[in-house]
This record gives structure tokens, C-alpha cells and sequence, in this order.
């Protein structure tokens, strides 16, 4: 009885021991990890010139709003020295009137390749834009059908692509107007951060 | 008393090699595990810094027009591919339901959903190591931000950049290292027995000397003494041992020279005794020649004079014959006989061979000192006579190279609290017979001249009665006895 007692402790002991020499060799090779932050992301230009490009916002696969760039020609208008998108003179190929028309027809067959669509409840009617009123520090858009039956997703979309089409930086507040009244002015949800130059 | 299995499994030095060898290994391994873990992680960081930053640098400079055209951006992302840092790596881009990459799969098996979240959801980059399949890969994703107008803030643009590294190097700098700490630690180890065996050494000496000194003092060297080294606990041990041992041989010695003191003194009284004694002894046998003209009052009162000088002269025999033994100073005066004729012979010179029935083989010859042996069958057969009853038997047998020499009587036998004391010096078996017509010290005798033969003696009641006395002597003589006997005679 005694000599067990001994003898498991003894087991214990050298148990004990094992681990003590065990344990900095635990985990020989490489381990897995998680995901390790690496600092800050990699930052391209990859958006056309704003003179040269309406900016639509499109839903992805992943319901993640991204902002879409979509060429158009553009016919010369100023004289050397003005630029078009000074002093908020965008010419009309590049007005937000024209930008949230391109988003109410929907994406391209190039956008729609790459899976971007819009929100469900957007209708299809590229004539449903009525008219953009921009004015100071907002944008009224006008659209000829019921906004407030529109989702916040749906919104959000007219919303960015007028704010962008509007201010460079998309820092605008968007009124929607619709058949059935106004929305509270919002912003775009999708707001730029600082990014280093190059 | 408590002993751990391992004490008592092993010697003390096995268990300081072992306690060495142990803190040897602890420390050996413990050291290379901990440079192990330094330098892998160096050699992983390394690697891992250089391939996020390589990586980063690449999807910066990597433009392409948005939505994505898959046919043109694969080719973009072989250059991205091709300028790959420090291994080779594979470039998986992901863009709305657009997948493509340098590879000949779109989509990556070792890409963790886990990091497809992070870089979807996160802000920033990262990175991830993923074992798969027992190879090891460095997994980096990289969502892509872009500029709304040049030198403005930035927006997400939906692509995202994975490369996929296999760290197949890594894998075997790491192996190297731990080939290399295995290496390192088993010499390491087999240089730590040196000192291990050195200081088991060094604790074992001053003990075996201990044993030994302990074994000599044991043996009867009372003069034994350590060699004190150093002022270590070892030392004060030996110190402690000889103080011990001082003391033990001063006490010794006092009780040596009080029994020789004490032995001398009888052997000097039995001496000084004999002389005056051979003078009363002539007068009383010139008295008992001429007791027969005196009155009878007279004439029994010179008779009892003389038998008691007589027994008196008897008693200084015994004595001077036990201060010998005392003395160490009886000597084996030894022949070859034949046993039989040596018993019959002691008999008939006291007239017993009428009272006493011998059987007495023929033929058995054995070495020993013929006086003694008449000293011992005379004492016990005339004790037998004397205290015990007829018939007495005398028995010689021998047995397992021994004489044995049995002598039974036919009396009460022995009360059995005086049996262990029965050859002691003047122990009387009988306290009502204080005056016994033997001296007392007739079995003290016999019993050392049978010692001085290197053979025993015993004392037991037979069950039918009667004692038995029962004398083994070896037949080749004391020499082949304990070393208590060889000692007496030396």
C-alpha cells in the first residue's frame, strides 16, 4: 500500500519532469498562425482621371458598395487653362445628372461580367432621373418615382454617385426628392481616408 | 522509516550522476529551446517582413482598369509573379465575382477563409501562416484602396491581392536549427558525467573511508582514525567519528585492565594459596595416618580437616585451571587418538566403567588434546553420577566431520530455568545443595576446554527424563573453527 503510494508518486515526479524538459520542445517547425495585420493597405491609382470618367457606384457579389469608374469621351470645350472640373463647371457629358442616369440604367456588360449590379429595389428607368440641383454644400436629386419606397441600399448608391459627381472628394450632403416627397439630406457612406502620397 | 524508491533502487553515486545529468539536461535543453524559438522566429520574421513589403510594393505599382478584364490582368500578374520576394509566390486577385491569378487555378487551397474576411472587412493588409499537407506557406492579403482624384483621400476598390509563398526554406533553415541544438546538447551532456562523476567522487571518498574505518573498529581496532580533510560537513563528520572512537577505546580499555586486574588477582590468590595448602594437605595425611590412635572425637574432627584440605587443594586446582582460560593461557596439547580407548581409559582410572554403560564404536580416530578430553568426559560423566541418576550412558557417534560425545543420566534432569545458566561459574542447579562435594566450577571448565577445541556444548532434558549432555568436537581440530578461537590461542 505504502510502496504504491511511493511508486505513483514517484510516476508523478518523473511525469513532472518530462514536462519541465518536454515543454520548450513543444512546437518543432513552422506553426500556423491567425491573420497577422500588416500595416496599412497598398494605395493605387486606379481610377481614371475625373475628366475623363463618371464615378457610379455598384453593389458587388458581396453586397459591398464599390465605386465603379465608367469612361465617356469628351468633347472639348475650354481653352487652355480651365479645367472642367473647376469651379463645379463640370460640362454636361460629366454632370451628376448624367452620372445618376448612368446609374439608373445599370451596369454594363463589362460591370455586369465582373458581377457589380445594383440594389434590387433600384428601378431600371434611366428617365426617372429628373433633374440635380447643386447648391453649396448640398445636392438635390430629383428623381420621377417614389424614393421612399427605395432601401438603404439603393439610396446609398444614388446618393454616392451624386455626391461624387458633385465634389471631387464626394463630400456633399444628397437630398432625394421624389414622387412621393423628400428624404432627409444624407451622405455618402463611403467617405475617402488620407491617403500617403506618392 | 521513509525511502523513496529511488534511493533505495540506486547508489548514491548513480543518483548524483543522475541528479547531474538531469540539470545538465534541463539546462541544455531549455537553453536550446529558447535559442531555437529566438532564431526561428528571426528567421520566419525575416522572411515574412520581406515578403509583405515586396508584396506591397508590387500591388502599388500594379494599375489595372477597373472593372476588372480578366485576360489583361492575368498578364499582370504573372510580372507581379515573376518579381517575387524572397521565394517564388503565387498572385491570386479577387474582384467582385472575377477571379484570376498567376497560377493555373483562379482560386487558391491554401487561402484561409479566415484571411479572405480580414483583408475584405479590415483596413490594412495581412498576413497568415498556413501549414497544409505538412508544408508550411506564407498566405498575405492585401485589399487595394484607391485614389478618388490623384493626391486625394482613398476608397476601397474592391480588389484584393493574395500571394501565396511557400516557405519551403524556412522550413529547412529550421531543421537545420534543430538538428544543430540536438547536436549541441548531447555532447553538452556527455561533458556534464566529467564533473558529475568528479563531484560523486569527491562525496563518495570520505564515506567509503568511513565504512572502512567503521568495519576495522567493528573487527576490534579500536585505534582506527580518519584522515580529516577540508572544513566541509564530510569533515566534520570524520571528526565527530574519531572523537567517538577515542572515547569508545579509552572506555575500552579501562574495562580491559579492570578484568585483567580482576584475573590476575584470583590467578595470584590460587597461587599464593597452593603453597600453604601442599603443606596442610602433607600434615593432614600424616593426621589421617594416625587418626586411628586418637580418641574418636579427635579422630573425626582430623578426618573432616582433611577431606575439606582436600577439596580446598581441589577448588585452587579449578581455579588456577579457569585463570589460565581467563588468561588466554591454556594451549592445546594435541594428538591423534582413538576416541573410544580414550573414553574407557577415563573410566577405568575412576573406576566407573562398573557404573557407567559406554557404547563406544570402534575406530574412530580424531586429533585433540587427550588431557582435556579426560577433563571433559571426567566432568560429565562424575557430574551425571554425582547430581543426576544411574544408569549413565556414554555415547560416541560422529556426524558431519564432528566427534559427538553424548552423556545421559537417568536422574530428574535439569530444572529447566537453571538450563542457559547451568555452565556458568559456581552456579548452583540446586540452591537446597549449597554445599555440593564439587568445586562449581566443573562444567565453567569443561565448557572452555571444549571451546579450546573449537567445539560446543549443550545441556537439554531428554523426555524420558534425565539430562543429556551433548560435546561436538570438529574432527580436524580447532584450526577450522570462528575466529573467536583462533584468537584465544594465539
Amino acid at each position: 500500500m505504502r510502496k504504491r503510494a511511493f511508486r505513483a508518486v514517484g510516476a508523478a515526479r518523473i511525469a513532472m519532469l518530462l514536462v519541465l524538459a518536454g515543454t520548450p520542445l513543444t512546437g518543432c517547425g513552422i506553426q500556423e498562425t491567425g491573420v497577422v495585420g500588416a500595416g496599412r493597405p497598398p494605395v493605387g491609382d486606379l481610377l481614371p482621371p475625373r475628366d475623363s470618367r463618371l464615378l457610379l457606384f455598384f453593389f458587388s457579389p458581396d453586397d459591398e458598395l464599390l465605386p465603379v469608374p465608367r469612361n465617356v469621351e469628351v468633347p472639348w470645350e475650354g481653352g487652355p487653362g480651365s479645367s472642367p472640373a473647376e469651379g463645379g463647371e463640370a460640362s454636361a457629358s460629366l454632370s451628376p445628372l448624367t452620372a445618376v442616369t448612368a446609374l439608373l440604367q445599370g451596369p454594363n456588360k463589362a460591370e455586369r461580367r465582373a458581377g457589380l449590379r445594383n440594389a434590387p429595389s433600384l428601378p431600371r428607368e434611366a428617365s426617372a432621373a429628373e433633374r440635380v440641383v447643386t447648391g453649396g454644400s448640398t445636392v438635390e436629386v430629383r428623381l420621377n418615382l417614389p424614393v421612399r419606397r427605395l432601401t438603404a441600399p439603393a439610396r446609398d448608391q444614388v446618393v454616392c454617385t451624386a455626391a461624387y459627381a458633385a465634389h471631387a472628394q464626394g463630400d456633399l450632403s444628397v437630398t432625394l426628392v421624389g414622387q412621393d416627397g423628400g428624404l432627409a439630406p444624407a451622405d455618402c457612406s463611403l467617405r475617402p481616408v488620407p491617403a500617403p502620397a506618392r | 522509516m521513509k525511502i523513496p524508491g529511488a534511493a533505495a533502487a540506486f547508489g548514491v553515486r548513480t543518483r548524483l550522476v543522475l541528479a547531474f545529468l538531469l540539470v545538465a539536461a534541463v539546462g541544455a535543453v531549455t537553453t536550446a529551446a529558447l535559442t531555437y524559438r529566438e532564431a526561428r522566429s528571426a528567421v520566419l520574421e525575416r522572411a515574412q517582413d520581406t515578403a509583405v513589403a515586396s508584396f506591397r510594393e508590387e500591388v502599388e505599382r500594379f494599375v489595372p482598369g477597373l472593372p476588372l478584364d480578366l485576360e489583361s490582368v492575368r498578364w499582370e500578374l504573372y510580372d507581379i509573379a515573376a518579381r517575387s520576394k524572397p521565394h517564388p509566390w503565387i498572385v491570386f486577385a479577387e474582384y467582385g465575382s472575377v477571379r484570376v491569378s498567376s497560377g493555373d487555378r483562379p482560386v487558391s487551397g491554401v487561402l484561409t477563409g479566415e484571411l479572405r474576411r480580414a483583408a475584405r472587412t479590415s483596413p490594412h493588409g495581412g498576413f497568415q501562416r498556413v501549414v497544409k499537407d505538412g508544408r508550411a506557406y506564407l498566405t498575405i492579403g492585401m485589399p487595394v484602396m484607391t485614389r478618388v482624384v490623384a493626391g486625394g483621400g482613398a476608397v476601397p476598390s474592391g480588389l484584393l491581392l493574395f500571394a501565396v509563398m511557400p516557405m519551403a526554406n524556412e522550413e529547412a533553415d529550421i531543421d537545420a536549427l534543430v538538428t544543430a541544438a540536438r547536436d549541441g546538447a548531447l555532447p553538452g551532456l556527455a561533458a556534464a558525467l566529467v564533473p558529475a562523476l568528479f563531484a560523486a567522487r569527491s562525496v563518495l571518498r570520505p564515506v567509503r573511508e568511513l565504512r572502512q574505518a567503521a568495519h576495522s573498529m567493528g573487527g576490534g581496532r579500536l585505534d582506527t582514525r580518519i584522515t580529516v580533510r577540508g572544513r566541509d560537513e564530510m569533515a566534520d563528520l570524520a571528526r565527530t567519528f574519531n572523537s567517538s572512537a577515542a572515547r569508545l577505546e579509552h572506555s575500552v580499555q579501562e574495562l580491559r585492565d579492570a578484568g585483567a586486574r580482576a584475573r590476575r588477582f584470583a590467578s595470584d590468590v590460587s597461587h599464593e594459596l597452593r603453597t600453604p595448602l601442599a603443606g596442610m594437605l602433607a600434615v593432614t595425611d600424616v593426621l589421617d595416618e594416625d587418626a586411628g590412635t586418637l580418641d574418636p572425637d579427635t579422630a573425626r574432627a582430623v578426618r573432616l580437616i582433611s577431606v575439606e584440605t582436600g577439596r580446598l587443594a581441589a577448588l585452587v586446582e579449578d581455579l588456577m585451571e579457569m585463570s589460565r582460560f581467563d588468561a588466554r593461557a591454556a594451549g592445546l596439547n594435541t594428538d591423534e587418538v582413538d576416541a573410544a580407548e580414550t573414553v574407557r581409559r577415563t573410566l577405568s582410572g575412576r573406576q566407573w566403567q562398573d557404573r557407567v554403560r559406554a557404547e563406544l564404536p570402534e575406530g574412530v580416530r580424531i586429533r585433540l588434546d587427550p588431557r582435556r578430553f579426560d577433563v571433559i568426559v571426567a566432568n560429565l560423566v562424575g557430574n551425571a553420577l554425582h547430581h543426576g541418576a544411574e544408569p549413565v550412558t556414554v555415547r560416541l557417534s560422529s556426524r558431519a566431520g564432528a566427534l559427538i560425545t553424548e552423556v545421559r543420566d537417568s536422574g530428574p534432569g535439569i530444572a529447566p530455568d537453571a538450563l542457559p545458566n547451568i555452565f556458568d561459574r559456581f552456579y548452583k542447579a540446586d540452591a537446597a545443595r549449597s554445599r555440593s562435594s564439587g568445586s562449581g566450577l566443573g562444567l565453567a571448565i569443561t565448557q572452555e576446554n571444549v571451546r579450546l577445541h573449537g567445539g560446543t556444548i549443550r545441556a537439554e532434558n531428554t523426555p524420558g527424563g534425565g539430562a543429556l549432555f551433548t560435546v561436538e568436537l570438529p574432527f580436524d581440530g580447532p584450526a577450522s573453527t570462528g575466529p573467536d578461537r583462533t584468537e584465544a590461542t594465539a
